[in-house]
C-alpha cells in the first residue's frame, strides 16, 4: 500500500477505529504516515485547548416553566379551531395578503408543469402535517393562507405564508409565524397577532424540506410539489370529490329559503365530521346530521344539495362538493342562538361553520 | 444509556429540574459547540436558548433507541444553527465571519484555519476531538453515512495539517 491510499485510515486509526490489515501494517512502517498521525494529535489537542479557555466560567439556569403533558391531538384541534372563527380566518387571510417586509424560502420539483404549489406543512410539537395549495401564476402577494390553531401544550400558533415569485422549479414564499402564550384574545381582529412580525422569505423546491423556527415553539418543516390545478377543498388537497363513509362535507355553502338567499358563505369549509353546524348573525344555527337527534326534521340529501322544510318553509342547502353518502339527513333550527352564550370571546357577528360535539345532537 | 432513558422520562414528565439539570450539564459544551458554527458568542446563546426550548417543548422529539440524549441535543443544534446562517442571509455572513477573523488571547492559527472550514467539516472535527464523539454518532447528527463521517475527517484534519506545517514552531506553542 502506498502513502496516498493509506492516508486515509491515518485519520481513522487516530479516532481508534479498525482499519484494514494492509493499511495497518503500512503504517507501522512508514515515518510520513506516523508524521501524519503526530500531526492529527497536535490539531487535535490544539482544539480541544482552545475550546477550554473559550468555555464560559458559569452558565444561567434556564427559565423551564412546568409543561403539560401532550395529551390530545394537535391536528384534531386545530381543523376545529379553524373551523369555528370562519370571519376571523378570512379577515386574517386578507390580512396577511397585504402585510409586507422580509423573506422566507422553498423549493420545487424540476420538469414540474404545474402552476400551483401543494405545500406540507408539518407543525410541532407533534408532527402533525396540513395541506394547502398556493398559485403561483400570478404577482406577489396574489395568494395566500392563514392559520392559527390551539397547541396543546398551551399558546396560539399564528402563521401567514403568501406566493411572493416563481423561478423556474423555485417558489419564494413570505412566511410570518407567532406563537403566544398566554393565547391572546379571539375576539380582537386577526391580523393584529401577525402585526409586526417579520416576514422572512423562503424558497421551496419540490424533494427538499425548508424549516422556518418560530421562537418559543420550535420549527415548522415546509415541502412543496407542483400540482396542476388548485384543489376545491381548501382543508384537504389531496381529497377527492366523493365524501368518506360518516363523513359530512360542508363547502362554501349556500342557503335558500324559498326564493331568498339566507346566507352565502363562501370559503367556509368543515368536513370529516358527520355532524355540522352553521351559525348566520340574525338567523342562528342550522344543525346537520347524518343521523337522527332530537328536535331535528327529516332531509334529503342528492348530491351537492340538501332539501328540507321547517315550519313550513322550504330549503334548500347548496354545497360546493357531494355532502354525505347518506340520502336522508337530519336538520334542526336554532333561531335563537348566540355564540356568545356558549363559548367565551365567541362573536356573534360572525357566520361560523363546524363540525359540533355530540352533546348538540341529542338523541331521541 | 439506561441514565438517558431516566433522565429523559423526567423531563417528559415535565421536571423542570430534571431538564434544569441536563442544561447545566451539557449547556457549556453545547455553547462551545455553536460558537464555532455561528461564529459570536451572543448568536451562540440564542442559538442554544433556541435548541434547549424545542427539547424541552418538543418531549417526543427524542427516541432513546436511536441514540444517545447528547446526540439528539447537537444534532438539533447543528439544525438550528443551519438556520440561524439561512435566516441571517449572505450579506451577514460575511459580517459575522469577519469579527471570527479577529485575533484573541485565545485564538491561534489553528483555530483561524478551523473556522474557515466548510459547516459541515467544523462540525464534524469539533464533535469528534472536542466532544469526543464516536463515528456512528456523528453520523447520527449529521444524518451522513458512516464512511462519509471517516472521509470527511480525514479531509477536514488534512486542509488543518496544510496550515500546522506551514507554521513556524514558536506559534503553534501560541507564544
Amino acid at each position: 500500500m502506498k502513502c496516498e491510499d493509506a492516508a486515509a485510515f491515518v485519520s481513522a486509526l487516530y479516532d481508534g477505529e479498525r482499519i484494514p490489515r494492509e493499511a495497518a501494517e503500512h503504517l507501522g512502517a512508514c515515518e510520513a504516515c506516523a508524521g501524519r498521525l503526530a500531526s492529527y494529535s497536535s490539531i487535535g489537542a490544539e482544539l480541544r485547548r482552545v475550546a477550554i479557555l473559550g468555555e464560559p466560567m458559569d452558565l444561567n439556569g434556564g427559565v423551564w416553566d412546568e409543561r403539560q403533558a401532550v395529551q390530545s391531538s394537535w391536528w384534531r384541534k386545530s381543523r376545529e379551531s379553524m373551523r369555528i372563527p370562519r370571519f376571523a380566518f378570512a379577515s386574517m387571510l386578507g390580512a396577511i395578503l397585504l402585510l409586507s417586509g422580509g423573506l422566507v424560502m422553498v423549493r420545487a420539483r424540476p420538469n414540474t408543469t404545474g402552476s400551483v404549489l401543494w405545500l406540507s406543512i408539518k407543525l410541532p410539537p407533534e408532527g402533525k402535517v396540513f395541506h394547502s395549495a398556493l398559485a403561483t401564476g400570478g404577482q406577489p402577494g396574489s395568494d395566500g393562507l392563514g392559520h392559527f390553531f390551539h397547541v396543546p401544550g398551551g399558546g396560539t400558533f399564528s402563521m401567514g405564508v403568501r406566493f411572493l415569485h416563481r423561478k423556474g422549479d423555485r417558489v419564494e414564499l413570505g412566511v410570518k409565524a407567532r406563537y403566544e402564550n398566554p393565547s391572546p384574545d379571539f375576539s380582537g381582529p386577526a391580523d393584529d397577532r401577525l402585526q409586526g412580525i417579520t416576514e422572512q422569505s423562503l424558497w421551496i423546491e419540490p424533494g427538499r424540506n425548508e424549516e422556518v423556527s418560530v421562537p418559543g415553539l420550535g420549527s415548522i418543516e415546509f415541502a412543496g410539489d407542483f400540482i396542476d390545478h388548485k384543489p376545491p377543498s381548501f382543508f384537504s388537497p389531496e381529497d377527492t370529490v366523493d365524501p368518506k363513509a360518516d363523513e359530512f362535507r360542508i363547502v362554501s355553502p349556500v342557503l335558500i329559503r324559498g326564493k331568498e338567499v339566507v346566507f352565502n358563505f363562501g370559503g367556509a369549509s368543515s368536513m370529516s365530521s358527520s355532524r355540522v353546524s352553521i351559525y348566520w348573525p340574525g338567523e342562528g344555527r342550522f344543525l346537520f346530521s347524518s343521523a337522527p337527534f332530537k328536535d331535528a326534521v327529516r332531509g334529503s340529501a342528492f348530491e351537492s344539495q340538501i332539501t328540507f322544510n321547517i315550519e313550513g318553509q322550504e330549503y334548500v342547502l347548496l354545497t360546493a362538493v357531494p355532502a354525505t353518502r347518506a340520502t336522508n339527513v337530519w336538520i334542526k333550527h336554532e333561531p335563537s342562538y348566540k355564540p356568545s352564550e356558549h363559548s367565551a370571546g365567541a362573536s356573534d357577528s360572525e357566520g361560523m361553520l363546524g363540525g359540533e360535539s355530540p352533546s348538540d345532537f341529542p338523541k331521541e | 444509556m439506561v441514565e438517558d432513558r431516566e433522565l429523559w422520562e423526567r423531563i417528559r414528565r415535565g421536571e423542570a429540574q430534571a431538564f434544569d439539570s441536563f442544561y447545566r450539564e451539557m449547556g457549556p459544551r453545547l455553547l462551545g459547540f455553536l460558537r464555532q458554527m455561528v461564529g459570536n458568542r451572543q448568536a451562540a446563546e440564542d442559538v442554544m436558548q433556541e435548541t434547549f426550548t424545542q427539547v424541552w417543548r418538543s418531549p417526543n422529539g427524542f427516541a432513546p433507541e436511536r441514540g444517545t440524549l447528547r446526540t439528539y441535543l447537537f444534532g438539533v443544534a447543528r439544525k438550528r444553527a443551519a438556520e440561524w446562517w439561512r435566516n441571517r442571509g449572505s450579506a451577514d455572513r460575511g459580517v459575522i465571519e469577519e469579527r471570527t477573523e479577529c485575533k484573541t488571547e485565545t485564538a491561534s492559527l489553528v483555530g483561524d484555519a478551523f473556522q474557515r472550514l466548510p459547516e459541515e467539516q467544523r462540525s464534524l472535527l469539533w464533535l469528534r476531538e472536542v466532544e469526543g464523539q464516536s463515528y456512528v454518532e456523528l453520523a447520527q447528527i449529521l444524518e451522513i453515512p458512516v464512511g462519509t463521517v471517516r472521509s470527511r475527517l480525514f479531509t477536514a484534519r488534512e486542509e488543518l495539517r496544510k496550515v500546522w506545517h506551514s507554521t513556524p514552531p514558536a506559534r503553534k506553542e501560541g507564544t
